[in-house]
């Protein structure tokens, strides 16, 4: 039996004035798989989350999430959200965070309180959910991020650059959850410009390149064509960047 | 999901983004110390009543209703006019929004988890002013103090909405400055149209600038409807229409604004 599509993207591009950040772009994902999204920076990774979130309108397309349009709530409502540098109201606390996001969800008490205690034990955030998330380091923030994300046990998680700015055991700590999480059957949208955290939690790739789906596969296959490519080109390749470093 | 069943989640999404915004704001410093800014010159207002030759309880009920008034317009406007690009900096927006509310359910909750937040500190100088009119005077309440108290909480509630329409398209510091701008503008409206239709002044200033100032004063809350604060004091009493046609108008422009708002927020790129 073929696994449900739980999101698909058909043709979507997106447009800012004259300038085109997404072109025709289309993938899907079934139900029990992961994808990663990679790209240079401005590629389009994170217009493409916004708009697959409903947080952005796309000039043309669009798609379905859990077999609802984009713009309608209902199927953002099944889908666990971490977007790069999470942060949150400074007044409350993660115990009161998790307890708002809680009852956004459509969770009852008790099994509200017992999944935000069960969701800060597993991240150690027990000993200090009762502090305001304004005194959080970036690390803390990152981890009630992923707590309010799991926190209704979502069938799809989108995370958005979840390694960015994070020390390595922070990173290593995240990376043991994700693969749980994958072991138990959840499936990913990652966008991230880690190899390693890729080639451990997604089954396929699509790569964007200057707006446009350049390649897309199986993990290993499309990552080795991409790594093949790297090496045949220069470094920052239509970089404006290039152009001032050989300048120094 | 039936339809009854995405109403109920929109009106949970509602009042969900309405409770926590006014959790959020009551945590704030900023309404606690409107609070005890007002109370210490509510304490001023009456030293000055009582330093007055005539009229002590006139005096203290228009300076402390003056203050309310004032802390009012600037906290709605403040507070309107920062909130979409304070949530957008910080990203709970994206949260919020990727959670499965509405874009509608979040401008509404916000909107009246901010107005409660407002009523209260308005409440809160109203009631410490009527406890020191009581100690100091002890005369019986002016009826018409609680309907100027109901006047500034309905204002405050149109300012809320114009400033949170202004600032989906400028940004949060034009939003306020405009919105203040318009208040001014908007209480000064009769002043002018008398001196307009004077008929000393009114040729010499009968120039098409004004007269366009003026029609355009159309397309705004006329504000002035709900300022009662000079009335207080003297033995008048308002018919009760007067009270329905202001909240009427309260909800008229407030809901306009709010749709005017919901419009373009349903078009924007977060």
């Amino acid at each position: 039996m073929e696994a449900e599509t739980i999101l698909a993207v058909t043709g979507v591009t997106k447009r800012y004035g004259d300038l085109k950040v997404l072109d025709d772009v289309s993938f899907s994902l079934a139900a029990g798989a992961s994808l990663a999204l990679v790209g240079a920076n401005g590629a389009g990774k994170s217009t493409l989350i916004k708009i697959i979130l409903g947080l952005c309108h796309p000039s043309a397309g669009g798609g379905q999430l859990f077999g609802h349009p984009f713009h309608r709530p209902e199927g953002r409502a099944r889908v666990g959200y971490l977007p790069e540098f999470p942060s949150f109201w400074p007044e409350l606390n993660a115990r009161e965070l998790l307890g708002f996001f809680g009852r956004f969800r459509s969770i009852d008490e008790p099994e509200r309180t017992r999944r935000a205690e069960k969701m800060l034990s597993v991240l150690g955030l027990s000993g200090r959910a009762g502090r305001r998330l304004g005194g959080y380091s970036k690390g803390m923030l990152q981890r009630s991020g992923l707590a309010q994300a799991l926190l209704h046990d979502p069938k799809l998680l989108i995370l958005d650059e979840p390694m960015s700015g994070l020390d390595p055991r922070a990173q290593s700590k995240l990376r043991d959850i994700f693969s749980a999480l994958r072991a138990q059957g959840k499936s990913f949208l990652i966008s991230s410009h880690s190899l390693e955290d890729i080639r451990l939690l997604c089954d396929e790739v699509v790569v964007l390149e200057k707006s446009k789906l350049t390649l897309s596969g199986p993990t290993n296959e499309v990552l080795g064509r991409l790594l093949q490519k790297y090496q045949n080109s220069e470094p920052w390749d239509d970089d404006p960047m290039g152009d001032l470093s050989s300048g120094l | 999901m039936t339809q009854w069943e995405i109403y109920r989640v929109a009106f949970e999404s509602l009042w969900l983004t309405f409770s926590l915004r006014a959790r959020l704001l009551l945590r704030q410093r900023t309404l606690l110390g409107a609070v005890v800014l007002s109370f210490l010159v509510i304490l001023l207002s009456l030293v000055l009543a009582r330093i007055s030759w005539v009229q002590p309880e006139k005096i203290f009920w228009d300076f402390s209703l003056s203050v309310l008034f004032v802390l009012a317009v600037f906290l709605s406007s403040y507070l309107a006019a920062n909130l979409l690009r304070e949530e957008q900096d910080r990203r709970t927006l994206h949260l919020v929004l990727s959670s499965g509310c509405s874009r509608g359910a979040w401008l509404v909750g916000n909107f009246l988890g901010m107005f409660a937040s407002v009523a209260a500190v308005t409440l809160a100088g109203f009631l410490f002013a009527l406890l020191v009119a009581k100690v100091s005077f002890q005369t019986s309440v002016p009826a018409l103090a609680v309907t100027a108290t109901l006047g500034i909480v309905l204002e405050s509630a149109v300012l809320l909405a114009l400033a949170l329409f202004a600032s989906f398209f400028v940004r949060p510091l034009l939003a306020l400055l405009l919105t203040l701008a318009l208040t001014v503008a908007l209480h000064s409206l009769s002043s002018l149209q008398r001196v307009f239709t004077d008929p000393v002044t009114g040729g010499f200033l009968d120039t098409w600038p004004l007269r366009v100032l003026l029609k355009m004063a159309t397309f705004f809350p006329p504000l002035e409807w709900f300022d009662l604060k000079p009335l207080v004091g003297y033995e008048s009493t308002l018919p009760a229409h007067y009270l329905v046609s202001m909240l009427g108008l309260c909800l008229f422009w407030s809901g306009l604004y709010l749709v005017l708002a919901q419009v373009r927020f349903e078009r924007m790129d977060l």
